[in-house]
């Protein structure tokens, strides 16, 4: 009777050994043969709220057509090219795989110079999409969403910190690029979520629709009654983590005392009591040791909401904030898309392009130091100079293109001035 | 825990193929020389051609033991881009068995082997105990690494005498552990286990006999590539083909996790037919098996890498010509054609809460590695009447080998033809009635006849292309020449019951590039054994 159990067992274990070996083997059967595939893709310019299935009313003040459209496989590091033609409908051949659909150009109306640049992310193509598979099915659609062209952006960043284990002298530079002043009273600086490029993304509940908002970690506002710190073209302000003459505490670091504001967090123990402090009006769980944002690279961004009251109150409002699916509470602000006049998104390193976290509106590429603690930044390219000699930097809302590595941090590099009410004139 | 759970268990494995061993030796009734299982394994054919462990009946073998230490030193440029180029290597080696007449004149025969080698100079593998093994999705790294690695491995065949008179059922199982470490970041800790099972039977009347066999194979194989120093940032490949491949860095925060799960099946069968007359016998096999690998980068929520479905179809011929009492002339044919799909995968991972897993949209075969060898040898055999070993034999092989890698989209071939010719004479010299002096020498000459590489990539300029794919196609469409030369020396009826020998042993090979000489210098290999022979 036992030897009937054994042999049963031993014929048991060896029929699913058997089954589970044949079920993978045909999977891999299944297989067929790569070859090349057409996809069409619609691209429509929205200037309102995208709903979560991407069905939205795109705007005719805006054509897409003669648009230049990237899709780029990271994985393979292929990338193949097109044009949008009729009906805001591009095709392409590709091989099958996973791409990133980045749209890109600008068109001028009398309101002004307008960026349409966008991108889908992770998007899969295993098949061959026709233009009538795109007229009936909005998932083969990329909202993008035209951008003024602002005059105020990031000119330098530096946030890797440098050896051994440094990481207090984190510097943001904003410049005026553009041809007129600009007030920065109100204007919101805000470090966004997730913290660190990921294939991880957070989703979102679907009252938010597609890629209106994007979710803020920490939001800092400029101080000022709304014509207090003008910023003439030309002219930067320096932005710190801690304001102070870094050289002292580790050689290799950099002197940033003379910023014309630090993002302080509390830490008693901390800070420069001579620079100003720029108050927090959204961070859901404050450090209160200080304001590190990801040496790895974080994702920033500054925005001004005009028709609204932007202080903390506002962020405490329901509808001005959301929280990841899942269990975590934790609160993120909700800046919507037209709001946002930069961003920068950092990577871990170029080859973590894939790992995009933000929308292509924001950010259409990403830029990247390459490593930790190695004392660089991350600047615009200058594209030209005014008579005054301040440099006119690269802006196509694409990191990528625009930014370059630095092997050290500058204090307004290129040549860019002080504004007139700074304290960085008197130091 | 585990890992002394699996200490636990090859010590007890290695006990009993070591106590098997033992045991059938204390049944052998002929003195035992490497020589004479030499010439042993040479006239079983059954057991040299097939993977039928039934056949070993008909082979009827008598029994022996051999128990050996060996040192390997090898050093040299010649070589494949991820093997080492300055290698030592400690190997245990024991296998023995026969006819056991205590069970009624059924075979059996064990073997155990521990391998513990220092790979020095290794590149571009930073996932694998065995990088050459046809696995191509692996991480590769740039460093000049120092590999350990140590396995276990062990095999048993069990065979019942002739039921009826006519039929024969058998099984063989091997089972392999090993683990590998390389001392350079990225640094893999790999953990490798592999289970094969092979029943099989025999149905015999007269001077006929045909069999069949089957097989299971599971391999699992394991290791995530960490950095002891996270202050210096490690850049590597994700390989998909030789030249294809997603660059980054290396780390939990990286582009690339350096993690990779490796976890094959594979099935396969056999079947055979025997012929022996009174001077001439016969076996010819044919025998089929898949092998399907999956690769992952996580336990928790796995991203399907790649898979490979290898397919291997082997035809072979082994005969024996029996001219006279003391001569014999063998021949054997083999062809061989192993055929690898590599399968990748269209996949988005799913961040929602309550899923959280990769989501595979699609898969496609993008590349194919296509190996076909035809092998031919002879060999001539000249033995003194009344004993176990020879005292002359000489052999020639050919081997004709096509090797044809391709990546579809977009398009990269590469072809490879080499034809191996080697010949050897081998001289067993016995002085008096204890002691013989076996001498072996090889010569060895790989004419490349053929070979094209087109690369059409995305990467040519990167080193993971020029120091790493191309480079192993100079060496696999290299000409080179070389020779072995052998010496073993054994003393036999060193006890009291005159059943067992000592054997000493060295073995030199020599391999010379006559192509890519900018690229590759010679190669030498030098190793000394001693053993127990009984």
């Amino acid at each position: 009777m036992k030897k009937i159990i054994l042999l049963s067992a031993v014929v048991c274990l060896f029929s699913c050994l058997a089954t589970s070996c044949i079920k993978m083997m045909q999977e891999a059967n299944e297989a067929e043969k790569v070859h090349m595939i057409t996809v069409s893709y619609k691209v429509n310019a929205v200037t309102g709220f995208v709903p979560y299935n991407g069905e939205a009313e795109p705007d005719p003040t805006f054509q897409t057509k003669g648009l230049e459209v990237n899709f780029i496989n990271y994985q393979e590091g292929s990338s193949f090219k097109a044009t949008v033609g009729d009906n805001n409908i591009v095709s392409c051949s590709l091989t099958p795989g996973v791409y990133a659909v980045n749209v890109s150009g600008s068109v001028t109306s009398p309101k002004g110079t307008y960026r349409l640049n966008g991108s889908s992310l992770n998007v899969p193509f295993t098949k061959d999409i026709t233009p009538e598979d795109v007229a009936s099915n909005p998932e083969y659609t990329i909202n993008i969403r035209p951008a003024k062209v602002g005059s105020v952006l990031f000119s330098e960043i530096y946030y890797c910190g440098v050896s051994p284990y440094y990481f207090r002298d984190q510097t943001y530079t904003i410049y005026n690029n553009g041809q007129e002043v600009f007030y920065l009273d109100g204007l919101c600086f805000a470090q966004l979520h997730p913290n660190i490029a990921t294939t991880n993304l957070p989703s979102w509940p679907e009252e938010d629709g597609r890629e209106n908002f994007v979710y803020g970690l920490v939001v800092w506002q400029f101080p000022g009654s709304g014509k207090q710190y003008p910023l003439k073209p030309g002219e930067a302000v320096v932005v710190a983590q801690e304001a102070i003459n870094h050289t002292v505490n580790n050689p290799a670091s950099f002197n940033n005392s003379m910023a014309e504001w630090e993002c302080w967090s509390g830490n008693a123990l901390r800070g420069n009591p001579d620079c100003p402090d720029m108050p927090y009006i959204f961070w859901w769980s404050p450090n209160k040791m200080q304001w590190l944002t990801s040496v790895f690279g974080a994702a920033f961004c500054i925005f001004r909401i005009d028709d609204a009251v932007v202080n903390k109150s506002y962020w405490e409002q329901p509808e001005n904030w959301q929280v990841v699916i899942g269990p975590s509470s934790t609160r993120y602000a909700k800046i919507p898309a037209d709001a946002v006049l930069d961003g920068v998104e950092l990577l871990t390193s170029m080859s973590a392009l894939n790992m995009k976290r933000i929308p292509g509106f924001v950010d259409a590429g990403g830029t990247s130091v390459e490593t930790t603690y190695i004392g660089k930044s991350v600047s615009r390219k200058v594209i030209g100079k005014r008579a005054d000699g301040t440099p006119i930097y690269q802006d196509t809302n694409n990191s990528t293109n625009d930014f370059q590595v630095n092997d050290s941090p500058a204090i307004r590099r290129d040549g860019q001035k002080i504004p007139s009410w700074s304290r960085a004139n008197a130091l | 825990m585990i890992t002394d759970m699996r200490k636990n268990m090859i010590k007890r494995i290695g006990c009993l193929a070591l106590l098997m061993s033992s045991c059938f030796a204390a049944m052998a009734q002929t003195p035992v020389t490497p020589a004479s299982v030499d010439r042993l394994k040479m006239e079983s054919l059954w057991l040299r051609h097939t993977n039928n462990v039934a056949g070993a009946i008909l082979d009827n073998p008598w029994h022996y033991a051999l128990t050996d230490f060996e040192y390997q030193i090898e050093k040299g440029e010649f070589k494949r881009v991820q093997s080492g180029n300055d290698n030592n290597s400690f190997r245990f080696n024991t296998e023995g068995g026969g006819i056991y007449e205590a069970l009624g004149g059924a075979y059996a025969w064990g073997e155990f082997h521990y391998d513990r080698s220092v790979l020095r100079g290794t590149k571009f593998n930073a996932s694998l105990a065995d990088p050459l093994r046809g696995m191509p999705y692996i991480i590769a790294d740039p460093n000049p690494s120092k590999w350990i690695n140590q396995n276990y491995s062990m095999q048993v065949k069990l065979a019942s005498p002739l039921i009826w008179e006519q039929l024969i059922l058998a099984v063989g199982a091997t089972y392999e552990n090993g683990i590998a470490a390389k001392q350079v970041d990225p640094r893999p800790k790999v953990l490798l286990s592999e289970l094969s099972v092979n029943p099989a039977v025999v149905w015999t009347k007269g001077r006929h006999a045909v069999g069949a066999d089957f097989v299971y194979l599971s391999h699992r194989e394991d290791g995530a590539a960490t950095n002891s120093n996270n202050r210096v940032p490690q850049m590597g490949w994700e390989m998909l083909f030789p030249g294809y491949f997603m660059e980054g860095e290396i780390s939990s925060f990286g582009s690339i996790t350096g993690l990779r799960n490796f976890n094959a099946n594979g099935l396969g069968g056999g079947l055979q037919y025997g012929y022996e007359g009174p001077k001439f016998k016969i076996v010819a096999s044919g025998k089929y098996r898949q092998t399907t690998e999956n690769v992952t980068n996580s336990y928790t929520t796995p991203k399907r890498i790649g898979t490979t479905n290898k397919k291997e179809w082997t035809a072979t011929a082994g005969a024996q010509f029996l001219i006279n009492d003391r001569n014999s002339l063998f021949a054997d044919y083999e062809y061989y054609n192993r055929n690898i799909d590599g399968i990748e995968y269209i996949q988005i991972f799913n961040p929602e809460f309550e899923v959280q897993e990769w989501i595979v949209y699609g898969k496609y075969i993008k590349s194919n590695y296509s190996t076909v060898n035809h092998n031919f040898g002879l060999d001539y055999m000249i033995w003194e009447e009344g004993c176990s070993d020879f005292s002359w034999k000489f052999g020639v092989n050919a081997q004709a080998q096509k090797l044809s890698d391709v990546y579809y989209l977009p398009e990269s071939t590469q072809e490879v033809n080499n034809l191996l010719v080697k010949a050897y004479v081998k001289k067993n010299f016995v002085f008096g009635k204890r002691s013989s002096l076996l001498l072996t020498l090889e010569g060895f000459m790989n004419k490349n006849t053929d070979a094209e590489h087109n690369y059409g990539g995305y990467y040519e300029s990167n080193v993971a292309y020029t120091q790493f794919a191309l480079l192993d196609f100079y060496y696999l469409s290299s000409s080179y020449n070389g020779f072995t030369l052998d010496a073993t020396y054994t003393i036999s009826n060193i006890d009291r019951k005159q059943r067992t020998g000592v054997y000493v042993g060295a073995s030199l090979n020599y391999v010379n590039p006559m192509s890519y000489k900018d690229y590759f210098d010679k190669r030498s290999t030098l190793l000394v054994k001693v053993g127990l022979a009984f």
